[in-house]
Order: C-alpha cells, then structure tokens, then sequence
C-alpha cells in the first residue's frame, strides 16, 4: 500500500480547517478535499494571496541580505569568550575559532539572535496568556474590534506577514501557533553546530523581530478588543501620573509588570463592591499604561526604574506583580516595608506557594498576619478580590512603614562612607556617588538629592558599599520633597491610528512633506535622566513631525512640563498628524506605530498586504520617513521590537547603553556605490545617496541622536518639496546644536529644487566646495519584481 | 584603587587586556611612532573638572604632531573655542566603523590611521567602541587618554586619582613640544 500526498496544507487546527489538494493510494484518490469547522476570517478574505504568507526564515531571506549588504554589521564583542558548551570556554578574539568552528562575528549575532528570541517569545508568550485568558472569558468567537468604524485595515502586521484576515479572538491563536513555531526554529538556529554565518544570524534576527512584531500585535488588538480600552482615540483621556498623585490615606495596590487581567482584575473586584473611591489603584511600567487605558480613574507611577523608590516610600500596602520587567528581589523589598506581595503569573512565581485554588478568607488571613509574606494566585479574578480585601486588612497594621531614612539619619549614614568609589564603579549612570555621600556627611545633602533625576533606580550601589549604606534609599530621603511634587498628566494610550488618519497624512509622509515619523519607545536605562526624552519628543513636535510614543518612554515623556506648566500631552495635540504627541500605549502597542506604515502603503498607496512582505518593506523603507529612539533601551524585548523594524527598513537610534546590544548596522555615506535604487518606472539604476543612512546606531548625546533622526528621515521617494523640508530641519538642528554647516548637505541634494530657500545662501558654498551631482527623483525599489519595465 | 582593573567592575571582555601607560615616556613614544594617528574626542572633554587638563592636551598635542581631531558631538562648539581644530565630525560608532574598513583613507584622505587616541567618550559607550574596533582592526593601536583603565584599548592609563593624570598629560606635552627623545 501507498500513500502519495500532493500539496497539502493543514491551515488551522483550533478552528479545525484541513485542505488537501491531492491524495493517491492503493485504495483510490481523493480531490480537492476540504474539512471546516468553524472558520477563519482570513479564508473569507478576498485580497489575492502574495508570495510568503507564514513566511519561514528562509522565506525573506533575500530582503534581508539585501538590507544586510547595505547596512554591514560592526559588532561590538560584549565578551571575547563564547561559554554555550562544555568545549569552552572559547577565545574568540584575533581571529581565533571557538571549538565549534564558530568565529567572533557568528558567534555576536547569534548572541543577538539569542537576545531577539527571548524578546519575541516574550512577547509571543504574553499574547498567548492573554488570548487564552480571554477566550475563557468571552469564547472564540469574541470579534476583534480595535477602532469601531475607524478602522477597517485592524490588524495590518498579521494581514502582511500571516496574510490572514484575523476576525475573532480565535482567529488569533492560529497567529500564535505560527509565531511559536518560528520562534523554536530561530532558537534552535542558535544551537552548538548549527548556524555559522553572521549575515544568516542577522536574518533570523530580523526574522524574530518579525514574528514579535506579529505578537504583539496579537496581544493589543485581543485585550483592545476585550477590554474596551481607547479605540483608536486620538483624544484618550489624560490621566494622572507620578509618585504625588497617589492618596496615601488610602489603601494603595500597586501592580507592576505587563500583563494586564490581574490588574484588571483588582479594578473589577473594587467596582462591584463599591470600593473604587476607597481604593488607590496604581502601577509601574507597562501594566499600568494598560490598566489606564481600562479605567483612567488608576494612576501610573512611572516607569520600570520607579519600583525600588515606590515600594521603599512605603505608600503601597500590597504588591501585585505580572510579567517582564518585574525586579527579581521585590519579594524581598515589600518584606522590608511588611507589604504582602502576589505574584499572579507562571512567568514570575517568585518562589511563593500556590495558593490559586485555596480559599480566599485563609489566604488573606495569612497574608495580612504576614504568616506568609507572599502567595501565587494564578486566577486574575481571584487577584482581584485577595489584593483588595488584603490591602484594605493590611493597612493598619502596616501603618505604611518606610524604609528610607530619615534626614537625620541620612546625614549619620552618609558619615561613614569612605570615598572608596566602589557604589560609582558599578553605577550604570557612572554617578558620582561617593562624592555627594560624603558631603551630606558634612551636611549638605542637596547634591545627593539632585542625582535623584539620572538615578535609574537599580540598587546596584547598596550591595557593594563595604560600609552597608543604602545609598539609594539616601538619594530618596534626600529628595522627598521632590518627589511628592511628582504630579503629572499623560495621555492614556490610544491604540491604533485610524484608517482615515493614514488616508490623509499618507500623501505628505510619503511625498516628505510632513518631514517624518518620529517613534520615542523602549525601556527607561537613561544615560541622563528621562528630561532627555521629553526634550527630545518636545523638538520634533515643534518641529510638526509626528511623534509617536509607547511604555516607558510614554510616561517620560509626559514627567517632564513646559514654561507654562504644561506636560507635552497637555501641550500638543494627540492625532497622528503633524506636531502630535501620540501615545500609543504599552510595548505590546508599539505593534499600531509599525501598523500604520504598512497601512500607509495599503491604505494610501492601496499596495496588496496579504502575505507580501517583501513589496511593504520595499515601499516602507524608500518611502515612509520614520524612525525609531530608544533611548533608554534595556531589554531583550527592546532588541526585538528594533529588529521588526528593521526589516521593514526603518532606521533605529538607541542612547550610549544601546551599544551593549554589541552590534551596530551602519551605512557609508562616503561610498556612493552602495546607494543606488531602481527607478520602478524605467529599470535604470539611480544613485540616491545615504538615505537613509543607518539602520541601528547607538548616539553618544541627545544632540547627536535628534540631528541623525532628523537625516535618517530623509527616503528616496521624497519629492524636492519634502526634501527641502527635510534638510531644513536638519540643517537648522545641526546647525543650533553643532554650531557649524553639516559636511554631507551634498549627499542630499538631488537638484536646486532640493534646496531650502531660505537656506541657498548657506548651502550654495557648500555644494560649490564639495560638488554634487543632479540626480532624478526615481520611483525607488530595491526589488526587480517591482521594475514594471524591466530592463535588466 | 586599583590601577588596571575596568573602571566599570562588570566589564571585563576576555583574555587580553590594555597595557597601562605607566609614565609619560610611554604616551609620548606612542604618539611619537604613529605614522598617522587620530584623535577622537568625545562631549565629556568639554565638562567637568578634567575637561580643560584633556582638552588643552588634544589642543597642544594635535597642533604640535600635526594629528587630525575627529568630534563626536556638538561638544565640537566648546573643543573648537578652546583652540582644537576639528577636521571631522562624525558620531563614535561611525568612526569606529571608518576605523575597521581598511581602504578607508582617514579623515584627512591621506592613509589609513595606524593609532586613535581615545578621550572624552562615556566610559561604557566607549568601551564597547574599543571592543569594536580591536576585533574588527587588530592591527590598530588604541590609545585612551582618560584617566579611567579600559581594558579593551591597547594602552590605557590605570585609575587615577585627578593629579597625577594631570601631571602625566603635562610631561608628555613637554616631552613632545621639546621633541625629546622617548
């Protein structure tokens, strides 16, 4: 007997779809069979499949190298040894090969890869914990509905890499069965004997920033979805956040972490007692963006590097953590201020019993008693219910103990440091520690207070000080007064940007004439303070660019007012338009920043989406001005979230920490053969000069970071009107900050159109000295599947 | 503290490490040898208490060997008020990815640069800069002029205290105004 099958495809097996094109055996043939139970949006949707729906690794390998070849990889070795296997450790430095065969150059991407993938499945993992939980609570068939009329095109990132057309919340686990798969391929590439070369590392990178582009989407669109939070609203509420904002008299919970139906949970719990008025609600990081964006009545702290600070205040009574980014000691810490901890996640159990199916008076009994200091409940609305009723008990007892000394204290304490500079040697922000701690020794404390704003809040000081002073908790006794001032406005997150939006500034962006996109995201690892950032957003929205922001930089952003008092959200207006400030939520929302330039190439430019990767990316990168600072990137997830937009070519900037990503992806602009594009219309090869120039670079200074955002704006596509507006900026910028001409203005002019009028006088020397050459402005692609008159 | 330890506990790359430029006849021996070095001069030379000591070395030592000055930053306004002349300007990861490209013809477009001296970058920045550039261009000499030990440089100076690094700094001045021999 045989069986011969020809071009099977299994599509969907929640849902229960099964297609088979051809089935011959001994026994007979079977035709074009089709089995559906159930069905999926995608299969009703009518858009013509593209090339690489669910595309595998290899699938956009090519659109990789492409980039790859352009943007060469300087690795930065963060560690000259490779310790993965008992053959090492290895030395790899000076050429020489780890045991495996492996060489410096394979072996830092794939630790890149490694970094991407945790990122991906992080996100993957959270989308797939929230799908589950909601299809528990509202089933399958729960609709996807992300901006109500506003927005037809609701999941633009699953439609172009999945090329389905997701409809329910049962829809999405099919997503996540293929982002789970791609992502054990990736990390099983990285294994001992597999993958040697650093270009195809760096493609499954940027495979992996693909599939976490998908998971987080998956995870914003399913909770936008089921909890009612801002559809696509351009005027979400503001809400209020900072340390002073929080009514200490109170009960305080604080939840911290990402994943939001435990939080939510202690809302829903709160409302149907009653209580919300009793109650104060707050968060840190991304789990409480989301936890506003459900009930704007919750205040954010702010972001990850406020946990130490909240919890020694003493102001929480009881500590709800979730997933990423949670401090691996908080247990500890709410041990020292007898505030009883719940870790609600399989993600995080923090060492704690589970106590999920326990009663809940035995399991408050024993939290308020502090019998036990923390318990693992792994049932949101059960969270509710423990958190609340368990704050409430607590409170007294606790009666908000503190553990930060008092000012007298301080300066006893800050008499005994030695000056041995230990606390400054493994200080991220290379504070001057010792310095401040022994002049509040001589009783000035006020130096000690002003490291409060670069402080990033990592503790790492207090385990090496020989002398036990916890020098984090002086910078906060020293600061007290400043942070009750602490009372600021951010805009709860948006959401998506509506169809109708993208329909009318896709034209300008494109055409450049809406000088570019600017993206603030990622974690709060600042070089100098989160001042920086707002400056920085505050710029390019004076500027009219579009500034979208998410997670920690979102609430930097907003920490940070004007001369009249105002926080950038009260300042500019929140429409993805020019001179907006556009927060669009947690890092899973940073899906909506990469969704609205593949919908301005669907919506605007009415490009196929479905499954067509290639084509977008191609559009995206010669057409749509955005650009990506993270200035305060920290995290493997923030290594992946890059690596999604790289591969849709749009630029990233990282602050000076973003270095320890150990691998750069940079242009030459002094090498003009590596610029050229193809004119789609002709099939002639047009030189385009560097734009934009870098795809992934670490900038010393905000001034560096602003100038290089303002050039990597600049595409091909740009017409001479939006050029012109482009180079104005930059210019102007460069000019403010650097005090002199840029040295590359030539690199971008393609005509005397190009040239800012205002500006001739300026520039006009510095194209005569340095020479250009007139260039057309092409249809620019990269891909000869897009030549319509092919030529070669 | 420690002379040759990484300033910064954590950073320690691997096998080999930074000679410490024990005394000014080494510094000045180094650059003297360079056929063609390059200074690269980082925002934190235009701050602090060690700014005018480092900037005022770039700015005698560059002009007195004839060495081109690559600013990183708009640090450049303060360096060129000072009296240093920058040649280029560029960001520290752009040079570091000049620096490994063996074709490329310096910022003054006459040779490759066989030496960089290093100052004024963030230490961790720079740090993963001198990673960069030791593995991807192990035949360049690294020279970093902080007073802070980088163990992926060539040579470093070891941690030390402000004086002391002043006092060196000032010698090899001397030694190369004087052209002595080294």
């Amino acid at each position: 007997m045989y069986i011969r099958i020809y071009r099977q495809m299994t599509v969907n097996r929640k849902n229960v779809t099964f297609t088979l094109d051809e089935l011959k055996s001994t026994t007979g043939s079977l035709k074009n069979l089709q089995v559906s139970i159930g069905s999926l949006r995608g299969d009703r949707w009518d858009e013509e499949p593209g090339p690489t729906p669910m595309p595998s690794h290899t699938d956009l390998r090519n659109w990789d190298r492409m980039l790859l070849s352009r943007y060469k990889p300087l690795y930065l070795p963060f560690c000259d040894l490779c310790c993965l296997c008992t053959y090492g450790k290895c030395d790899l430095s000076g050429g020489k090969k780890g045991a495996c065969g492996i060489g410096m150059e394979a072996q830092q991407s794939r630790i890149v890869l490694l970094a991407a993938c945790i990122g991906a499945a992080t996100h993957i993992s959270h989308a797939r914990h929230l799908v589950t939980h909601l299809i528990e609570q509202y089933g399958r068939q729960k609709a996807l509905d992300i901006g109500d009329d506003t927005i037809d095109t609701e999941a633009p990132i699953i439609r172009l890499v999945c090329g389905i057309k997701p409809g329910t919340l049962g829809d999405l686990e099919i997503v996540l069965d293929y982002c789970e798969r791609q992502v054990t391929e990736l990390l099983a590439a990285a294994h001992t004997g597999q993958e040697g070369d650093a270009i195809d590392f760096e493609s499954k990178v940027f495979h992996a920033g693909t599939m976490d582009h998908v998971g987080l989407e998956v995870a914003d669109i399913a909770q936008i979805s089921a909890f009612s939070f801002p559809k696509a609203d351009p005027d979400a509420s503001l809400v209020e956040l900072g340390l002073g904002t929080v009514d200490s008299s109170k009960p305080v919970i604080l939840v911290v972490g990402h994943n939001v139906p435990p939080a939510i949970g202690i809302i829903d719990y709160a409302r149907e007692h009653r209580l919300s008025g009793a109650v104060e609600i707050t968060g840190i990081c991304c789990t409480a963006i989301d936890l506003t964006r459900y009930n704007p009545n919750a205040k954010i702290i702010g972001p990850i590097s406020w946990q130490l600070r909240y919890i020694r205040s003493g102001v929480p009574d009881v500590i709800v953590v979730d997933e990423q980014c949670v401090r691996a000691d908080l247990l500890g810490e709410a041990q020292k201020v007898n505030a009883p901890l719940i870790a609600t996640s399989s993600m995080n159990c923090s060492g704690l019993p589970d106590r999920t199916d326990d009663d809940p008076e035995e399991i408050i009994t024993d939290l308020v008693s502090g019998k036990t200091p923390g318990v693992l409940i792994l049932d949101p609305e059960k969270v509710g219910e423990i958190a609340v009723r368990s704050a409430m008990a607590v409170m007294n007892t606790r009666k908000k103990i503190r553990n930060i000394p008092t000012p007298e204290d301080l300066i006893e304490l800050a008499k005994r440091c030695g000056g041995c500079q230990e606390c400054s040697r493994v200080c991220p922000v290379g504070l001057p520690l010792a310095i401040v701690m022994q002049q509040a020794g001589q009783g000035d404390p006020s130096s000690l207070a002003s490291l409060y704003d670069t402080c990033i809040g990592c503790g790492k000081c207090e385990d090496v000080c020989n002398k036990e002073i916890p020098i984090h908790s002086t910078i906060l006794s020293a600061a007290d007064s400043q942070i009750l001032e602490e009372r600021f406005n951010v805009r709860a997150g948006r959401g998506a940007i509506q169809d109708i939006e993208i329909r009318e500034v896709g034209g300008p962006i494109v055409l450049g004439e809406i000088p570019g996109v600017v993206a603030f995201v990622g974690c709060a690892n600042y070089p100098n303070g989160a001042a920086e950032v707002a400056e920085m957003a505050r710029e390019f929205a004076r500027r009219r660019y579009i500034v979208v922001t998410s997670g920690c930089s979102a609430m930097a952003i907003g920490m940070h007012r004007n001369e009249d008092g105002q926080t950038p959200y009260e300042e500019f207006h929140g429409r993805f338009d020019a001179g907006g400030i556009v927060n669009v939520g947690s890092c899973v929302s940073n899906a909506h920043i990469a969704g609205a330039t593949i919908k301005i190439a669907s919506i605007f430019a009415k490009r196929k989406l479905r499954g067509n990767y290639e084509e977008i990316a191609d559009y995206v990168y010669n057409r749509v001005g955005a650009v990506g600072i993270a200035w305060g990137a920290m995290s493997q997830k923030a290594a992946a979230i890059a690596a999604g937009f790289w591969r849709l070519g749009i630029p990233v900037i990282v602050g000076p920490h973003g270095s320890k990503y150990r691998r750069m992806l940079l242009g030459r602009r002094d090498k003009p053969e590596d610029w050229f594009v193809y004119d789609s219309r002709t099939g002639e090869k047009v030189q385009v000069g560097p734009v934009p120039e870098h795809l992934f670079i670490a900038a010393e200074t905000p001034e560096e970071a602003m100038t290089l955002a303002a050039k990597l704006c600049m595409r091909p596509n740009d017409t001479s009107r939006g050029r012109s507006m482009k180079l104005t900026n930059y210019i102007d910028l460069y000019k403010r900050l650097y005090d002199r001409m840029p040295d590359d203005i030539n690199l971008f002019v393609r005509s005397q159109a190009d040239i800012p009028v205002t500006m001739k006088e300026q520039i006009l020397p510095v194209l005569k000295e340095k020479g250009y050459t007139e260039q057309p402005i092409p249809d620019p692609t990269l891909l000869k599947t897009q030549i319509r008159t092919a030529k070669e | 503290m420690a002379g040759d330890d990484s300033w910064i506990r954590a950073e320690m790359g691997g096998t080999s490490r930074a000679s410490v430029i024990g005394k000014p006849e080494v510094l000045g021996a180094l650059i003297k040898r360079a056929e063609h070095p390059v200074f690269i001069v980082g925002h934190e030379v235009a701050e602090g208490p060690d700014g005018e000591a480092i900037s005022g070395f770039i700015e005698r030592v560059s002009r007195n060997r004839n060495i081109p000055v690559i600013g990183t930053s708009p640090a450049v306004r303060d360096l060129i008020k000072r009296g240093i002349r920058i040649t280029a300007v560029m960001g520290g990861m752009e040079a570091a990815d000049r620096l490994r490209d063996p074709e490329w013809r310096g910022t003054d477009g006459v040779c490759r640069h066989d030496m960089v001296l290093i100052a004024g970058i963030p230490y961790s920045f720079c740090w993963t800069i001198l990673s960069g550039i030791r593995n991807s261009a192990p035949d360049l000499k690294i020279v970093t002029l902080d007073r802070k030990y980088q163990p992926h440089a060539s040579w470093s100076f070891g941690n030390l205290a402000a004086g002391p690094w002043k006092e060196q700094l000032k010698a090899v001045i001397t030694l190369l105004e004087e052209d002595k021999h080294v």
